[in-house]
């Protein structure tokens, strides 16, 4: 027999689905942490047995003395709920004070020093005051009737992301990337698109008011964010960024050959994310990847939203703190980490992996040792937290987190399999991610969170098996760049940060930005943790999280960039602490000063997210004038020529990655161009194009090559201007000589690209 | 069985067979990009994935997501460093993955004989209008 028609439920709480007439179970995970958190808050002694909801199959619903029997236990456990409540508000009951601080019979119970945890109950108490206990009661708790659920239409807020979207798409449509400044994208921005983006942040914190915030609506405003946000390239109409190029082009190699040479270079020894992009391109029945490329920010955001929520989750039930957390996400990453690129991908591994971890591999808190372990204290550690009026009972007090998922043996192997997988896939695709995976696990570990411990073993393997066997051919020719920043904190650091302060004026400005965000997203992040510490919500897997990736500046200098890295590994837990801080604990809704607060943070962040992220776009956005030359000089170049640019920025290498010899002006030593040494008496004129001639007629005669080009364009001489000088020559000097020199033919120039051939003196017989 | 329950295998295999079918003919139509990201980026860690049953859709969502690009690099990865790089094998080894997946999944939601003590899920049902009136009575004062 098919039992069919609703269930009815009865009692205050939602956690194992039981029917009360056959008996048969099954575990369900929708509860509620308001509720439950009311509950063991009242009663301590309460536990999750006692907490199931009630409920009755279809068929046992027919019997009526079996209902009423329910339905009079459901409401005299709210009521008896109710009526503590209102005793703990008189004062009368002080056994349940104590006991509110969480089994601590000697602690006095004072009305001044209840704890905060007591808010949602006094809120509930003083509603109760106001009218029937029992509707107050019934209101605060979730896990109510099916019936007395839903959420409030918000037909405004729907009104609200249309008008959002739609101004947004019509006003970037309107920017010329050509007109953009040192600032990058934002001051080039229309009124419509600035308002979109400030309407959206404030409809968001307005939903968060609700008395039950809608998942979808949310869901809905975190989507619409990430598109306004991270989808900013697609109406310009252009590929950014040089890097995009160069992977399309390693994608094309692997496409045209079908294999991989590790000795061309680095991306060759971590190939991973290529087989992928080399698979999606050919299936797709697309030439390059540069055919979707643009799509990447958004995509790889989109991904990283499902893990995102999953920790949150792991940590609290209220849903407003779990989609403030991913909201503050994506105001955060400012760093521009998710283009075309093994790293995008790397940081989902990352969230999937965690995400794994935390949802089905959390070691519960042990309640009982964690009392021992600060019982056990030292009496000098303990006086002198008492004179920092921490007090014991501070320490000790925690709420439980909310649940581990259960999930059968097989079904645990199955979610553990998976994230192997993740992890192989990551190790063979990026060297920076699988380290950053491994210390977040082993920092789980270390504090006792993580009960899948062969995991960091799993991974250690696997990040020694691949730098053992695959990558030789890098590693025998570059150890020195992978080692040679152990442990050179300081010298990591200013790479990172120090030498990033530099550029013109509107650059300066640009960085100094990011440098503003990341700290007040950290600061945020910091009040929240001791806001959540106080009200007795521990976090520890999170704090542990969010404190790991710092480990790797110990490790990697990473090119200059591992700053940004540990910032963007810590950022989805920071988030969470930041978002923390801007709401109420214990799921309480937020008052209209806290919401004030919090559009007020979350407008700003957004202002300073435009800035930070969109402020190199003068250098990133290439016109299709480049592209157009750089097309240009693969017509004129024989294959195994020697191809020379300014500097990185430049659409190439797109085709042809190993096609031909590619050198930058801009890596060159002082010392491969001779200009360490004193000028020779009468080099006056011509000194950096002769320079640079002579060094590319040397490379030719050395590597055989066909002929040599230099290829000059506008967006290289900007980044110059924007970035300031980083090589031994400045470009736009040379671009002068260049043009006057014997040693060197223009063959291409259409104003915004321009391509010389080398005049060489010993190629005899041409092709 | 339920609808919910045929659905996304039905999916899963009807993706793989088109993604297969236009790979393997080299077909150009303006469908073939996003079904090729669809099935690529979603349907192999989806058929696995759902065997395990789990309760919540955006655990699902995450690690059916990470399972298929673990595949997806996986069986490229394999192929090229085996030498027989081809992107319609490659499509074809996972749309052969998805349907295994897809027939557990049908395999597993089978209808059975029920008997009195088996469950049917009604989460999305509509409250009865005896339970609206009972909760209205009891809570409104």
């Amino acid at each position: 027999m098919k039992l069919e028609g609703p269930w009815i439920t009865f009692g205050p709480m939602v956690t194992v689905r039981r029917c009360e007439g056959c008996g048969a179970s099954k575990p369900r995970v929708d509860s509620y942490a308001a509720g439950w958190r009311l509950l063991r808050m009242l009663e301590p002694s309460t536990s999750e047995e006692l907490l199931a909801q009630r409920e009755l199959c279809p068929a046992c619903a027919r019997d009526p003395e079996l209902r009423s029997k329910l339905r009079a236990e459901g409401w005299d456990m709210i009521d008896n709920c109710a009526h503590r409540t209102v005793t703990l508000l008189n004062g009368h009951d002080a056994g349940a004070v104590s006991r509110l601080g969480h089994d601590q019979p000697q602690a006095r119970p004072r009305r001044a020093t209840l704890d905060r945890r007591m808010a949602a109950g006094l809120r509930v108490a003083v509603a109760a005051r106001r009218g029937s206990v029992t509707q107050a009661l019934a209101r605060a708790m979730h896990g109510m009737p099916t019936a007395l659920r839903g959420a409030a239409p918000g037909t405004a807020a729907l009104l609200t992301l249309a008008a959002a979207l739609a101004a947004w798409w019509l006003g970037i449509r309107t920017v010329d990337p050509r007109q953009l400044g040192d600032l990058g994208l934002v001051p080039a921005l229309p009124l419509s698109v600035v308002l979109a983006v400030a309407a959206l942040n404030v409809s968001f914190c307005l939903t968060l008011r609700a008395a039950r915030p809608s998942t979808p609506m949310l869901l809905a405003h975190v989507v619409t964010l990430i598109v306004i946000l991270y989808a900013c390239a697609i109406p310009i109409q252009q590929v950014e960024f040089n890097a995009v190029w160069r992977h399309a082009g390693i994608t094309d190699y692997i496409m045209r050959t079908g294999g991989v040479d590790p000795t061309i270079d680095a991306y060759f020894n971590w190939p991973g994310f290529f087989f992928l992009a080399a698979l999606l391109t050919k299936a797709a029945g697309l030439s390059s990847t540069l055919d979707f490329s643009q799509l990447a920010p958004i995509a790889f955001n989109l991904f990283y939203l499902p893990p995102l929520v999953l920790i949150a989750r792991s940590a609290t039930r209220d849903p407003r703190l779990v989609w403030s957390a991913v909201w503050i996400f994506y105001l955060g990453n400012w760093t521009g980490q998710d283009y075309f690129a093994p790293q995008g991908l790397g940081l989902f591994t990352y969230l999937a992996v965690l995400a794994a971890i935390l949802t089905w591999f959390r070691t519960p808190v042990r309640r009982a040792r964690a009392l021992r372990r600060w019982g056990g204290l030292s009496t000098a550690p303990r006086v002198l937290m008492r004179g920092l009026r921490f007090s014991r009972r501070t320490f000790q007090r925690q709420l439980p987190e909310p649940p581990v998922e259960r999930l059968s043996p097989a079904g645990r192997a199955g979610v553990m399999l998976v994230c192997i997988a993740c992890i192989a896939v990551e190790v063979a695709s990026h060297q920076l991610t699988p380290f950053a995976i491994l210390l977040a696990i082993l920092a789980l570990i270390v504090v006792d969170r993580c009960s899948a411990r062969g995991l960091a073993t799993v991974t250690a393997v696997l990040i020694a098996t691949w730098l053992s066997f695959m990558t030789v051919d890098y590693l025998s020719g570059h150890m020195e760049n992978v080692t040679g920043s152990v442990g050179q904190v300081s010298a990591t650091v200013n790479a990172s940060v120090g030498s990033r302060v530099a550029g013109s004026s509107g650059h300066l400005i640009v960085v100094y930005v990011r440098i503003a965000v990341t700290a007040i997203v950290l600061a945020l992040a910091f009040a929240g943790f001791g806001y959540r510490f106080l009200a007795g919500e521990r976090s520890r897997s999170l704090t542990a999280l969010a404190l790991a990736p710092f480990a790797l500046a110990a490790v990697q200098a990473y090119g200059g960039e591992i700053a940004l890295r540990i910032y963007l590994f810590a950022l989805p837990f920071a988030a969470f602490f930041a978002a923390a801080a801007l709401l109420p604990s214990y799921g309480r809704r937020p008052g209209w000063a806290r919401t004030g607060v919090m559009i007020a943070i979350c407008l700003m962040l957004v202002a300073a997210f435009g800035y930070a992220r969109y402020g190199n776009e003068r250098i990133d956005v290439f016109s299709h004038r480049e592209v157009q030359a750089v097309e240009r000089m693969y017509h004129i170049a024989p294959r195994g020529s020697l191809l020379v640019a300014g500097s990185p920025y430049l659409p190439w290498r797109a085709r042809h990655y190993a096609d031909y010899d590619y050198k930058l002006v801009s890596r060159l030593k002082p010392s491969e161009l001779g200009l360490d040494r004193p000028a020779a008496p009468g080099r006056r004129n011509m000194v950096l194009a002769t320079d640079v001639a002579a060094w590319m007629q040397d490379r030719v005669t050395k590597k055989h090559n066909w002929a040599g080009f230099l290829i000059l364009s506008r967006t290289q001489f900007a980044a110059e201007r924007v970035l300031g000088s980083t090589g031994a020559v400045p470009l736009a000097e040379l671009a002068r000589e260049v043009e006057r020199s014997p040693r060197f033919k223009k063959v291409f120039d259409n104003g915004e690209g321009q391509v010389f051939q080398l005049v060489t003196r010993q190629r005899e017989g041409g092709r | 069985m339920s609808r919910a329950a045929w659905l996304w295998p039905a999916a899963i295999i009807a993706s793989g067979s088109a993604a297969t079918v236009a790979t393997l003919l080299d077909l150009h139509t303006a469908a073939r990009a996003p079904l090729a990201f669809w099935f690529l980026l979603v349907c192999p860690g989806m058929a696995l994935i759902r065997l395990l049953r789990l309760a919540d859709p955006w655990q699902e969502l995450t690690l059916a997501l990470a399972l298929s690009i673990a595949l997806d690099a996986m069986v490229a990865g394999v192929l090229v460093y085996s030498g027989a790089w081809s992107a319609g094998a490659a499509v074809a080894i996972l749309a052969g993955i998805s349907l295994a997946g897809a027939l557990g999944q049908l395999w597993r939601a089978r209808p059975r004989p029920s008997s009195s003590g088996v469950w049917q899920d009604v989460e999305g049902a509509e409250p009865s209008s005896e339970l609206r009136k009972f909760s209205q009575e009891r809570v409104e004062p």
